[in-house]
């Protein structure tokens, strides 16, 4: 099967602020690769490092985190807590040989739909440039 | 498909219009949006940050914008103009005139190619004309409507010709030169105003010379995310990083042509300073201005840490004029402080606080349609009917009434919304579509508080159809307003009161309980179950409704200054009100009166202003000095805040005779009884650097408003209390009346020292709010609290370390538990929890987990990747 590479990049997107950005991204009709997969999760400090690896096993080349901006979390600390986990399942990462920047976190205010984009197009280049993971099961001959 | 009749006209989509709209869409009626521009957002889309919290205001703009556009029950008409009103109240005949766009709206993909390839360059409005746009624009990339708009001044096609680049470049044939201006007639119950402000365009300071001289305004969109400069704080003429910068507060306010002050200069002066300073830690900020007129919450704390943290230099002052300096760009300042000495100063930038004009076109509909307006072309509106124009059936919201600012301009949107349903004729056929559970709320109010503001909520709820119960502590109604004599307009307090509570204790629907408190009281939005204990019998009595309004009021300082309490000739406010009405032989006798201003409030263990004491003074001396022309009356203050059209009342003040005298903190009056027992005040006069001895027969004392013991009211509806001991609405600028636990509302002085106007339109706003919430047709119950299995926990405390919320306790068993109430359901707890014992209701492991699967695995399955 000889074709071209599209990453598949995993975004969980915090409740507040990113999901409304990308709302308004959506309503301001601004495009962003398709290659982003949104899930909103209540705040972005929810997200565990069951559910960084689970998606990367799952077959994402590339997962990032969108959370609020510094200080302006709605739960005061969500978005610091989600920056130390992705360090940390980035040492993960690092020890079983896959790339690091294949995970990424951002902080992103609600007015910024374009940085939304930016930031969506930034993150399907940079895996697009690491090519496929490595983990993948190929889910056509399950 | 449903009838229109009865929906309600909104002229203006600014912040107050599309508040306006979404309380009345959310409540059920049909509300047609008329819109002069493109775009809806109008003056507060330009705005960089808000004060005083300094928070990205898009975030709540935003949603608000884009409810507004989506509402089932709201159709906007952009790039309308009303041309005529006929008919009466609950039946009017609008026309409006839709001039066209240009670009079909539903195709334009808002790509931006036409914009691109548009030969024609032009200022863009929406910068202030400091940046440039095409011909065929839109304002800001996230504006809504989401469509280019074709300018037919500036359009080639039309100036010269046969230019037809644009529609070639579109793609989706969304460019249509042939569209027409259209004529639409609407049929609607009653109209709502909210044409809101234009700024004044500077007549002085050679602004239109001196390319560094700029606006307020434009300040704004230079310091803006998305501005002119991309957000690089640097001046017109070279794009250089200015190292200083100059505000002149009240341009085009408070002089001979506006004789009133704009209410919201001095908060975006200081507003603007502190954010230039944090773009750049080097910059010399200064302010020039005459009065700091910061007294809305927690205004003067943001003055104080302006002042003391950001090193912003504040000079009292009057400047003459702006000179440029010769052979740079730099400007020359030259003013005169207080005591008379003249200086000059060199500036880089110099930035002029524009005041606000009413609307310039919606003041000429309204002169067409005979608005009454007053002499500066506002709205006239009375303090009892903040909202209701002349005009039955027409109501005005926002800065078209008076100078405001966006909390009160939403507030007053509410309120509008409020009173103009209640003259529509019928509602909507379409409703929220159905929740979670299918109950429908309890049809009626709790007010808590008969005051003023408790009286004209719980009326407002039952003139719409829903029971209202309004529980007092006292055995009577009416609260401070009693004691009040005059709004600072002159109209009188009392007898308004007295028809208040007579309309109140006479209405079929309003149930009063007078010598009641809420001991206790649990459910959630829609269905809440209130106890109430009568102290004049044992009883109790269990009220089920489904909003609260708390409306409990504030209370005044009783002072310890001033030989208050201990000579009987120096009186508090309410005092002086009683002696004006009731003894007019004592203003006989009196030959002088001192008023001493800022008594308790402005102070370091009180940092906020109370609001109303200087209007309350100025009208009552200038009604001493009526009664008794040859009383001497001084004034003591610090700063003289008659913000909005209360300044008319000290312009009179100072024309009348009444000597003004200003005070520093440091160097207070002072107040000493002699051995005869006459008073004697000793002031430092500020001009003459010298003590002034005058010998009043009375003293009057404007002492803070303090807040009740709010604690206890707090704990029991589990709403925050702020640092003053005021309670904390949801947020300062977009959500006045509300507070984040749902269905719960508030109202008047207990949110903060306000007039009497203020307060009625917040408690109509609170009850709009509440009867969004009673119309829906059935309630969502929160079920976001997060639950622990105690099997599995092994008590590590991490999740009652980390809870942002401190919902989660230890209980005897040194175990934790998690309180409901106080969840708000992040799942920080949730995930960090080491054993995974505790899990979110709507937040569980494993549907995340599924759903990030099937995401995946569709995807990899649909593409065609190499794999």
């Amino acid at each position: 099967m000889e074709g071209k590479f599209e990453p598949l990049v995993l975004a969980f997107c915090c409740n507040y602020c990113p999901s409304c950005s990308a709302d308004l991204a959506g309503s301001a009709k601004m495009q962003y690769p398709s290659n982003i997969r949104i899930i909103k999760v209540p705040c972005i400090g929810t997200v565990g490092t069951i559910h960084i690896l689970k998606a990367l096993e799952n077959g994402a080349d590339g997962v990032c985190l969108m959370g609020c901006l510094e200080g302006k979390c709605e739960y005061s600390s969500g978005n610091y807590r989600a920056r130390k986990r992705v360090q940390y399942v980035k040492n993960l990462l690092g020890k079983l040989s896959i790339e690091k920047e294949r995970l990424e976190i951002y902080n992103i205010s609600a007015a910024e739909a374009r940085k939304f984009c930016e930031i969506a197009r930034e993150v399907t280049e940079t895996v697009r440039s690491l090519g496929p993971i490595p983990l993948k099961i190929d889910n056509s001959k399950i | 498909m449903f009838s229109k009749v009865g929906s309600v006209l909104v002229i203006g989509g600014g912040i107050a219009g599309i508040q306006a709209c979404l309380d009345l869409a959310d409540s059920g009626y049909f509300v047609y949006l008329i819109e002069k521009s493109a775009f809806i957002g109008g003056k507060t889309a330009q705005l960089d940050k808000t004060y005083p919290v300094n928070d990205c205001p898009f975030c709540i703009r935003s949603d608000m914008h884009m409810e507004c556009i989506s509402h089932t029950n709201i159709e906007i008409l952009t790039l309308s103009e009303v041309k005529d009103i006929k008919g009466s109240s609950g039946d009017f005949e609008a026309t409006i005139i839709q001039h066209p766009r240009y670009v079909d709206i539903d195709k334009c993909t808002n790509c931006g190619l036409c914009a691109e390839k548009c030969p024609e360059e032009v200022n863009s409005e929406f910068n202030e004309d400091l940046g440039k746009r095409k011909a065929v624009y839109i304002d800001y990339p996230e504006a809504l409507p989401s469509s280019f708009v074709i300018d037919r001044k500036n359009c080639l096609h039309f100036t010269e010709e046969g230019c037809n680049v644009c529609k070639e470049a579109c793609i989706e044939k969304a460019i249509d030169f042939d569209q027409k201006e259209q004529n639409i007639s609407l049929n609607v119950g009653s109209i709502i105003f909210a044409a809101g402000f234009d700024s004044i365009i500077p007549p002085y300071y050679d602004y239109d010379k001196l390319p560094n001289v700029i606006t307020s305004m434009e300040f704004e969109r230079i310091n803006s995310l998305n501005g002119p400069y991309d957000s690089h704080l640097v001046r017109p003429s070279d794009k250089k990083e200015p190292s200083n910068i100059a505000w002149l507060q009240c341009i085009g306010s408070r002089d001979i042509y506006h004789n009133y002050c704009s209410s919201v200069c001095c908060m975006y002066a200081i507003k603007q300073a502190t954010l230039a300073r944090q773009s750049n830690k080097m910059l010399n900020a200064t302010i020039f201005f005459m009065d700091m007129r910061v007294c809305g919450k927690d205004h003067e704390r943001y003055y104080n840490r302006a002042k003391d943290e950001d090193n912003i230099r504040f000079v009292r002052s009057k400047v003459h004029n702006v000179f440029p300096v010769p052979g740079t760009d730099d400007l020359l300042i030259r003013y005169a402080d207080e005591h008379g000495n003249i200086y000059e100063e060199i500036y880089n930038m110099v930035v002029l606080s524009l005041g606000l004009e009413p609307s310039h076109d919606a003041v000429k509909l309204a002169r067409d349609l005979g608005i009454s307006l007053d002499k500066n072309n506002f709205v006239e509106t009375s303090s009892f009917t903040p909202v209701n124009t002349s005009i039955p059936g027409i109501y005005v919201c926002g800065a078209f009434n008076a100078p405001k600012d966006i909390s009160e301009s939403i507030a007053e949107a509410s309120a509008a919304a409020c009173a103009s349903s209640l003259n529509t004729v019928s509602k909507a056929a379409l409703h929220e579509p159905l929740e979670d559970t299918g109950q429908k709320p309890v049809p009626a109010g709790l007010t808590i508080g008969g005051g003023v503001t408790g009286m004209v909520s719980s009326l407002c709820l039952a003139d719409q159809g829903y029971k209202a119960y309004l529980v007092e502590k006292t055995d009577k109604l009416g609260g401070h307003a009693l004691k009040l004599r005059k709004t600072f307009k002159g109209e009188d307090v009392k007898s308004y009161v007295k028809e208040l509570i007579d309309k109140v204790e006479n209405h079929p629907l309003i149930d009063v309980c007078l010598n009641s408190e809420v001991k206790h009281t649990n459910g959630y939005a829609g269905n809440f179950s209130t106890r109430i204990a009568i102290s004049t019998s044992a009883e109790t009595r269990e009220i089920n409704h489904g909003a609260t309004i708390i409306s409990t009021g504030a209370d005044f300082l009783r002072t310890n200054e001033y030989l208050y309490g201990k000579n009987p000739r120096v009186l508090n406010w309410f005092h002086t009100d009683k002696i004006l009405s009731e003894e007019p032989n004592t203003i006989e006798k009196a030959n002088t009166w001192v008023f001493i201003l800022c008594v308790g409030s402005r102070e370091p263990e009180r940092p906020y202003c109370s609001k109303i004491c200087c209007s309350n003074a100025l009208r009552n001396a200038l009604e001493l000095k009526k009664l008794n022309p040859d009383m001497e009356i001084y004034v003591l203050y610090r700063d003289m805040r008659t913000y909005g059209l209360i300044e008319d009342l000290y312009t009179e003040a100072r024309d009348k005779g009444i000597i003004f005298i200003r005070y520093k903190l440091d160097s207070k009056p002072e107040v000493e009884q002699e051995q005869d027992g006459e008073l004697m005040v000793r002031v430092q006069d500020n001009l003459l650097g010298e003590d002034l001895i005058i010998q009043p027969d009375f003293v009057t004392l404007q002492t803070a408003i303090i807040p009740r013991n709010n604690e206890n009211l707090a704990k029991l509806f589990n709403v925050p209390v702020d640092q003053d001991g005021f309670l904390k609405e949801a947020h300062k600028k977009f959500k006045p009346v509300e507070f984040t636990a749902k269905g719960i509302y508030l109202a008047g002085l207990v949110h903060y020292p306000k007039p009497i106007d203020e307060t009625i339109s917040q408690a109509q706003a609170a009850a709009a709010k509440a009867v969004t919430l009673l119309s829906k047709e059935c309630i969502s119950i929160n079920t976001e609290a997060a639950s622990i299995d105690l099997k599995l926990c092994v008590a590590c405390l991490t999740c009652a370390r980390i809870c942002p919320a401190s919902a989660l306790i230890i209980n005897g068993m040194g175990k934790p538990y998690i309180e409901p109430q106080k969840c708000f359901g992040c799942g920080i707890c949730a995930v960090e929890c080491p054993v995974k014992a505790i899990s979110l209701e709507h937040f569980k492991n494993e549907p995340i987990l599924a759903e990030s699967k099937a995401i995946l695995v569709d995807a990899s399955l649909m593409s065609d990747r190499v794999c």
